[in-house]
């Protein structure tokens, strides 16, 4: 034995199973750490319509483009949804409790993130624990553009609206300055009717009466 | 006859009995790592001198390995050519979607995350680390541990534990030497081989690159510096079977102190840095 005498009081086995025990501790702990399950938040619930696609946990929360929390949960099916937002502790004092919130996207495509908008009369209290809030909307879906596009599409063939735009366009082709100087006329027309509108309106008044008149 | 063979043991017997026999010896392991860390008190109590002289040895090596900078050198070597390849690879295939002048984030993110740990790891187990086994082993067999025992020297503090220490602390230089010549490496290949404008590189590497990531990265490699030296001096210290038995113990330690300092590393790297890549990518 390496270990010399008079230091053998425990025996092997249970180093093992400490051993053991302390590993698996440890690996516990690091998934935990891994997921910032030890991080310190404030919890705040939004509420909304819909989260939108690509809403993931973890998700960030920004308020003015910087990052003051993230999502924590996410429960919906029903309406509404709602979003367990956890807000770091150290800029929740600079959030007011009536801030405003909004689900955008990074990009047409990117993942989703929840906007903190700050309101235009803050309220001197700042966000505290469990304070409820609601979205303004969620950014439309790109496949929502799509799918309506789509909808246009069948409608409408695109090699006849594209025939059509062709002929259009050849039409209109050189004939920038002309139609210029026809809405300038049409505009000097419609200027001086205008001035007259009392007159014309007197005008038809007077000629309803009259063809009144004939008739009886 | 009968009662012989009653006390046989069958197949599943023994294997519960080498299972046991296992358990036993993995935990008589774990007694020597505890023994050996609670031991650190005394190198400092009594084993100063040897501490002093184990560093010195450790750090620029003697005799013939003095000659080409020891442990140093192979450090050194060994982190240039991963920041060579930070710069090879990176440049060429950032450059694909044209966005190379992301080079300097490569160098400052993976360069301190996980390949100048790893490296430096890696230098550490094969040359202090399978050092220390050899040097542990060879005194075993010539029973010179058994000696130091009888004339009363506390063997476990001033051979394991000094070493353990004084490996912590050879660690800190090294790493700065490894950290540099990573960055250093990656730079050289960027700027100047592939000939990309310094200042773009150094834009994107300073402002990516992370204090607390930096220092994160000492605590890891310090962790693990730990890990690989008790490991090795375990195998050294136990080693039996002649000169033979001590290459096969350097053999063990260094499987062993390889995989150990992997999966600290990889804990250490998980556990802090999350999923969170602690920088802010827009668009």
């Amino acid at each position: 034995m390496a270990i010399g005498h008079g230091q053998t009081r425990v025996h092997p086995r249970w180093w093992t199973l400490i051993f053991t025990i302390v590993v698996i501790f440890a690996a516990w702990l690091v998934g935990q750490s891994f997921n910032r399950s030890f991080r310190a938040y404030v919890p705040v619930t939004l509420m909304s319509d819909r989260t939108g696609l690509v809403m993931e946990t973890g998700a960030k929360v920004k308020m003015r483009g910087v990052q003051v929390g993230r999502v924590g949960q996410i429960s919906g099916g029903k309406q509404p949804a709602s979003l367990k937002l956890e807000i770091d502790p150290d800029k929740v004092a600079l959030i007011p409790a009536n801030v405003g919130a909004r689900i955008s996207a990074t990009t047409a495509f990117g993942a989703k993130y929840v906007e903190l908008v700050y309101p235009a009369d803050p309220s001197t209290k700042s966000l505290t624990t469990g304070v409820v809030l609601r979205s303004e909307n969620v950014t439309t879906e790109v496949n929502t553009v799509f799918q309506n596009l789509v909808g246009v599409i069948r409608q409408v063939d695109p090699a006849e609206l594209n025939g059509v735009l062709s002929a259009l366009a050849e039409g209109l082709g050189g004939q920038g300055a002309r139609i210029g100087e026809a809405i300038s006329g049409a505009n000097t027309v419609l200027v001086a009717l205008n001035a007259r509108s009392h007159v014309i309106r007197e005008d038809w008044r007077l000629f309803r009466f009259q063809s009144a008149l004939i008739r009886s | 006859m009968n009662r012989v063979a009653k006390f046989r043991p069958t197949g599943f017997e023994r294997k519960i009995s080498q299972w046991v026999a296992g358990w036993d010896r993995i935990g008589s392991q774990i007694q020597f790592h505890v023994k050996t860390l609670t031991s650190i008190r005394e190198v400092f109590l009594y084993y100063r001198v040897e501490l002093i002289r184990l560093v010195a040895q450790m750090s620029m090596g003697v005799g013939a390995l003095a000659m080409i900078g020891g442990t140093v050198a192979v450090i050194a070597i060994l982190t240039l050519s991963t920041g060579a390849l930070i710069a090879a690879q990176g440049f060429s295939q950032l450059g694909q979607i044209g966005v190379e002048a992301l080079t300097g984030f490569a160098s400052a993110y993976f360069n301190v995350r996980i390949l100048a740990p790893l490296t430096a790891e890696f230098a550490l187990a094969a040359t202090i680390g399978a050092g220390a086994t050899a040097q542990l082993g060879a005194m075993r067999i010539n029973e010179e541990i058994d000696a130091l025992e009888v004339i009363g020297v506390r063997a476990i503090a001033y051979l394991a534990s000094a070493r353990v220490l004084a490996g912590l602390v050879v660690v800190v230089p090294f790493y700065c030497v490894a950290v540099v010549m990573t960055f250093f490496a990656a730079r050289f290949g960027t700027t100047v081989v592939y000939g990309q404008s310094s200042g773009v590189y150094d834009h994107y590497f300073h402002t990516f690159l992370s204090r607390t990531d930096l220092i994160w990265s000492f605590a890891q490699v310090s962790i693990a510096s730990v890990v690989i030296m008790v490991i090795h001096t375990y195998y050294g210290f136990t080693a039996s079977g002649g000169p033979a038995g001590v290459g096969e113990a350097v053999g063990r330690a260094t499987r062993a102190s390889v995989l150990a300092a992997v999966l600290v590393t990889v804990a250490i790297t998980l556990a802090v840095y999350g999923q969170s890549g602690n920088f802010h990518l827009a668009g």
